[in-house]
């Protein structure tokens, strides 16, 4: 498994130098000033380094302020103290004091006014100091030159436990942001526990209609059937849910990937065939058998009639007409407790099913990294980006023993710029940390400041959640939602993550077919052979040179 | 007007009290409900159980908004931009509407000139160019980005000038005779005759000024600086669920409300609702004279 | 000279308006370079490569373009003729209605949606269309089988076009109503002592009286023919029913802002604007020539 990822990610670090080299060479002028550029930073650097070794935590002697352009997340924000703002709290307090950093917000924003207004701030080449941005805006920046080489910054500041984090990930993050060999960017990390989807199900529903839990999609399929059949809810049950988008690799709820799974099939991983070829999931033979499936099941109205309608995909979980749904392992902080508001018998419980003809279970797995940091080209010093991440990293883990003043209930997106960089097995450490403790494996003591409010919160709620549903939701999840993620899998990462050249123009168009052509399938409106024309023309609208971009990029 | 009355002319009488009736009661319903919702239990509205009555009636939603800092500043700002841009076109509306009404004879140059403006008026020059332009002025973040774009709105002013040219001649020519000029003539014989229509098309710009959100939410840098549609709009998008990290996710519990939002999305709607039927009077006569002249 | 006096006045009380106009339309408009451009942020507009009219090709190469101008224009279509006739036939009958208070009641409130922005009503028509919904609750009553609307290439424009037509009526059918009571009514009382009915009234009468409005909103709408509404769409629609409901609008902040192809979006943009002044230019000579009316 290791040993597969890390050829991967070596393949991954030759294709994106490949990628961004053409792109440069596209844009023909800017190729010149884009190595001008590193050559400078690496100058400025080597005459710093060579005096002293850098410090990953020092602190500045004169305060040094960057510009940014700040994600609001409103319900972080309400957990501020009467008093603080987003940019004076306790997180702002402490970065100003362990290192004299202060961050300026040129513009606050959320949701999808925080992206127009990076797109636009990008567009009209006026981006603040330092920004968090995701994969395809990070390769506009390098196409448009306007980022700071980070790679000196990354060797000489990084701290050793950030290293360690983007080495439980096998450096995935980093390569992605490495252009023309050049760290461009200081990649996030995220657990990967959110991408593998559990499902789901009502046990009191299962105890009542005297059911064993269902364990491969048959079974499922007989499960719901039953629901519906004998209307376990009373009010009318409704089958399995689904989504719009139908499957996603990161954080999706209600949608139907681990079915897809069952069958062997990854519709958004780019994965090697019988033969050795690279092939994208979304067109082979062992997808189309998926929908077929799919296809039965939404006949027989085991599936929700209208999933693919919905804007809230969730409404008939939190109505409490649905059973059964697939989603990732923190369901306890939303929507369990709308469910059990609205039906107090309401009692739901994770498997790691449906398991294929062999009895395994499999899971697509997201890339470790969903987000960059990055730094505006000619900002004075570079490194004060890394050593604000170090610090961040160190409070929010711990590491850092001052850390444990802060009070761990102010929401973290308070901190002037995040973005999850943690381990990518952060759930199963916490869980398992917590788990120890409740079977007398190890001490209370054992614990951090993150996971004991959590073991506290779990004695108390546990029996009752009602009392305060806002404290079970995050035990439950991690206590009992989380050892399920240690149950054996098959995990099935993409053999790529990237953009290709041709991707920037045709890869919207391509899924937006692809999810057209499936949604149809499933509901009916076109027969199951219509997925060979949808392959015939994913093929002929790009997919085929995509595909060769794909494979050169991974053979190089 | 005397009519007979037949039992054929009853009962088509009664049909059409039915069918008005009915469309009137559809046009009511998308109100009733964010009413109805405003007033029910949060948990209830995420189930979908609230269709016609509130569901456990609470005023709760409404006590929250009372302390909700960002929801004033948002309404103040609304207030000013909505004063500001009104005021503004209505003098520019008037200043263009009265030399367009004349006819290219006695004012050359005045077809170009329309033409030029209808040419503005369909012309999109698309989101980035701009932004870039209000940038460039130094005018991001300010209220002036929010009203003088719009300051000049072709469309009431074509119904001014309509409503001018259908406005008798006479009038104009004996103040010709007594000496009078330009701007005496548009301020005290056009001006006190253009209240139906000017009264319209200030409702126009009060109802555009107060429903945009979308240039609020690109132009202004910080939240509390969003007018009051930029501001609710926030609230009743859905939640994109892939762009939330774990730890924040528990944000989706305390956002997926409702009822709050159905809350301030009836306060929202309230000011142009209490100003419609004042403005309604001149309303008809205003769009019909200036559409309609025969 | 007077003559020149007035002039030179009437240049005067152009100029803040013309001002205005040149800073925010006619600069930005410089913009549409990008059309023809592969625009590239860090060189901005004027240093980013020229490539003439590569992305029109690559517009109409795409298998998309066509069905979204296709949908545009007979969603477009669809909604003007519909906002013709429901005001017009709503007017009648109110028209017939002699209790003023009730007469000015409805014409009150039929006017309130029109004061709503899409993204509430669109969150309640989902809801009434949707498959439990209060329009399927109707349809079972009646016996038939409840039905997906919102996923069905046939309904699914039917409601974008009845939802529009629900929204707006209100204000045609203050013109019409207007133009109606602008009828002599002299006339309907000497076609009653004629012995003629209420519909032959309508037709010999009430129709021929208001004719020149209806022409006369008609040529009006002709400039929408491609504003198939954005707002309503863009808040209601889902992937199955793209094929019946995607239009340029849509399609471009899309693929504009969303997938971030400034070029492509610009172009289609453009070839939109082109397209809408012709249609402006006809429906200016149409206006003048059958309705004897000039637009502006």
């Amino acid at each position: 498994m290791n040993m597969r990822l890390r050829n991967t990610a070596v393949m991954l670090t030759v294709c994106l130098a490949l990628a961004s080299g053409c792109a440069s060479n596209d844009g023909g002028s800017n190729n010149g000033t884009n190595t001008a550029n590193s050559s400078n930073a690496g100058n400025t650097n080597k005459q710093e380094t060579p005096s002293e070794p850098a410090d990953p935590f020092g602190k500045y002697a004169e305060p040094v302020t960057i510009t940014i352009g700040k994600w609001i997340d409103p319900a972080a924000e309400k957990t501020l103290p009467a008093g603080d703002t987003v940019e004076n709290n306790q997180y702002t307090r402490f970065t100003e004091e362990k290192l004299n950093i202060k961050f300026d917000h040129v513009w606050q924003a959320q949701g999808d006014a925080y992206k127009q207004k990076l797109k636009l701030a990008i567009a009209s080449n006026d981006i603040p100091d330092a920004m968090v941005v995701e994969y395809s805006d990070l390769v506009k920046l390098v196409e448009a030159g306007q980022l700071q080489d980070m790679t000196d910054v990354y060797k000489n500041y990084a701290s050793p436990q950030i290293k360690e984090i983007y080495d439980s990930a096998d450096g995935i993050g980093l390569e992605q942001a490495t252009f023309d060999g050049k760290l461009m960017a200081i990649p996030n990390s995220q657990t990967l526990a959110d991408s593998i989807y559990l499902m789901w199900i009502r046990q009191d529903w299962l105890d009542k209609l005297g059911l064993q839990p269902p364990k491969t999609v048959d079974d499922i399929a007989a499960v719901a059937k039953a629901f519906i059949d004998k209307d376990a809810s009373g009010k009318g049950t409704a089958g399995l849910t689904g989504s719009k988008p139908l499957f996603e690799m990161n954080n999706s709820m209600g949608g139907l990937d681990p079915i897809f799974a069952a069958f062997h099939s990854y519709p958004l991983n780019w994965l090697k065939d019988s033969s050795g070829n690279i092939v994208f999931g979304g067109i082979t033979q062992e997808t189309k058998e998926a929908l077929g499936k799919l296809r039965d099941m939404y006949a027989q109205g085991l599936i929700d009639k209208e999933f693919a309608l919905r804007s809230d995909n969730l409404e008939l979980v939190k109505a409490g007409t649905s059973g059964i749904f697939f989603a990732p392992w923190w369901m306890g902080y939303y929507p369990l407790p709308d469910s059990m508001k609205n039906d107090p018998a309401a009692n739901w419980k994770p498997y790691l099913v449906p398991l294929d003809s062999e009895g395994k279970f499999n899971t697509h797995v997201q890339s470790p990294t969903s987000a960059f940091f990055v730094m505006k080209k000619g900002y004075k010093h570079p490194e004060a980006l890394m050593k604000y991440i170090n610090l961040q990293v160190a409070a929010e883990t711990y590491a850092d023993q001052e850390a444990v003043k802060l009070d761990p209930g102010v929401g973290l997106q308070n901190w002037p710029m995040r973005s999850a960089t943690t381990y990518a097995d952060n759930v199963e450490r916490n869980s398992k940390a917590i788990n120890d403790v409740i079977s007398g494996a190890a001490d209370v003591s054992t614990l951090n400041s993150s996971q004991k409010p959590l073991y506290e919160d779990w004695l108390r709620t546990k029996d009752n959640p009602e009392i305060d549903f806002g404290k079970w939701g995050p035990a439950f999840s991690y206590i009992v939602s989380g050892q399920e993620l240690f149950k054996p899998m098959n995990k099935v990462f993409s053999l790529y993550y990237g953009q290709t050249k041709t991707m920037e123009t045709k890869w919207a168009n391509l899924l937006k077919m692809q999810n057209e052509a499936y949604t149809k399938i499933i509901m009916g409106s076109s027969d199951l052979d219509s997925f060979d024309d949808f392959v015939k023309n994913f093929k002929a609208q790009g997919g085929n040179e995509i595909t060769k971009e794909v494979t050169e990029a991974l053979n190089e | 007007m005397v009519r007979t009355r037949s039992f054929g002319s009853i009962s088509a009488d009664v049909c059409i009290y039915f069918l008005l009736g009915l469309v009137t009661l559809s046009t009511l319903y998308p109100l009733w409900y964010t009413v109805a919702v405003s007033f029910s239990d949060s948990s209830a509205v995420a189930g979908g159980f609230v269709t016609w009555w509130p569901v456990d009636f609470n005023l709760a939603a409404y006590h929250e908004i009372v302390s909700d800092h960002k929801f004033y500043k948002a309404f103040l700002v609304s207030i000013e931009r909505v004063l500001l841009g009104t005021t503004i076109s209505f003098v520019i509306t008037l200043l263009m509407a009265y030399p367009l009404s004349k006819e290219n004879s006695l004012f050359p140059g005045r077809n170009i000139i329309m033409w030029f403006l209808v040419v503005i008026m369909l012309f999109n020059s698309g989101l980035i160019p701009w932004y870039m332009t209000i940038k460039s002025y130094g005018m991001l973040d300010s209220i002036w980005a929010l009203v003088l774009p719009y300051a000049v709105p072709v469309f009431n002013i074509i119904l001014v000038i309509n409503y001018f040219r259908g406005l008798p001649k006479e009038l104009e020519e004996a103040g010709l005779v007594d000496g009078a000029g330009p701007w005496y003539l548009l301020l005290n014989i056009y001006l006190p005759l253009s209240v139906p229509v000017m009264a319209t098309v200030t409702l126009f710009s009060i109802v555009f000024h107060w429903n945009a959100f979308f240039d609020g939410l690109i132009l202004m840098n910080r939240p509390e600086h969003y007018p009051l549609q930029s501001y609710v709009q926030q609230l009743v998008v859905n939640i994109n669920t892939t762009d939330i990290s774990s730890e924040g996710l528990k944000s989706l519990s305390l956002l997926s409300n409702k009822t709050l939002n159905a809350a301030k999305i009836v306060v929202t709607m309230l000011p142009v609702l209490v100003i419609y039927p004042f403005l309604q009077r001149y309303f008809v006569h205003g769009i019909t004279l200036g559409a309609v002249k025969e | 000279m007077k003559n020149r006096t007035f002039i030179l006045n009437y240049y005067l009380m152009l100029i803040p308006g013309l001002v205005l106009l040149i800073l925010f339309s006619v600069v930005p408009m410089l913009g549409v370079a990008i059309a023809f451009q592969d625009f590239n942020s860090g060189l901005g507009l004027w240093r980013s490569e020229w490539v003439g009219l590569d992305n029109f090709n690559y517009m109409f190469q795409l298998s998309d373009s066509r069905v979204i101008f296709i949908n545009t224009i007979s969603l477009a279509v669809m909604k003007i003729i519909a906002n013709l006739i429901v005001p017009l036939v709503f007017a009648l009958l109110l028209n017939e209605v002699r209790k003023k208070a009730f007469k000015r009641f409805v014409q009150t409130v039929v006017y309130l949606p029109h004061f709503l922005s899409w993204v509430i009503l669109a969150g309640i028509l989902t809801d009434m269309f949707s498959y439990h919904g209060l329009v399927n609750q109707l349809f079972g009553a009646f016996g038939f089988e409840p039905v997906l609307f919102l996923a069905s290439n046939t309904w699914f424009p039917a409601i974008l076009v009845s939802s529009d037509v629900w929204k707006e009526f209100g204000f045609n059918t203050i013109i019409y109503l207007a133009a109606l009571t602008g009828i002599n009514s002299s006339l309907y009382e000497a076609a009653a002592i004629d012995g003629a009915g209420r519909g032959e009234q309508l037709w010999h009468i009430t129709l021929p009286g208001i004719r020149p409005t209806i022409v006369l909103l008609a040529t009006l709408s002709l400039g929408n023919v491609l504003n198939a509404g954005f707002d309503q769409i863009y808040n209601m629609y889902n992937p199955l029913v793209y094929s019946s409901s995607d239009i340029i609008d849509t399609y471009v902040y899309r693929v504009g802002l969303l997938d971030v192809q400034y070029g492509l979006a610009t172009a289609v943009g453009l070839l939109k604007s082109i397209v809408s002044l012709i249609l402006i230019g006809i429906s200016y000579t149409l206006a003048s020539k059958f309705a004897n009316y000039r637009i502006f």
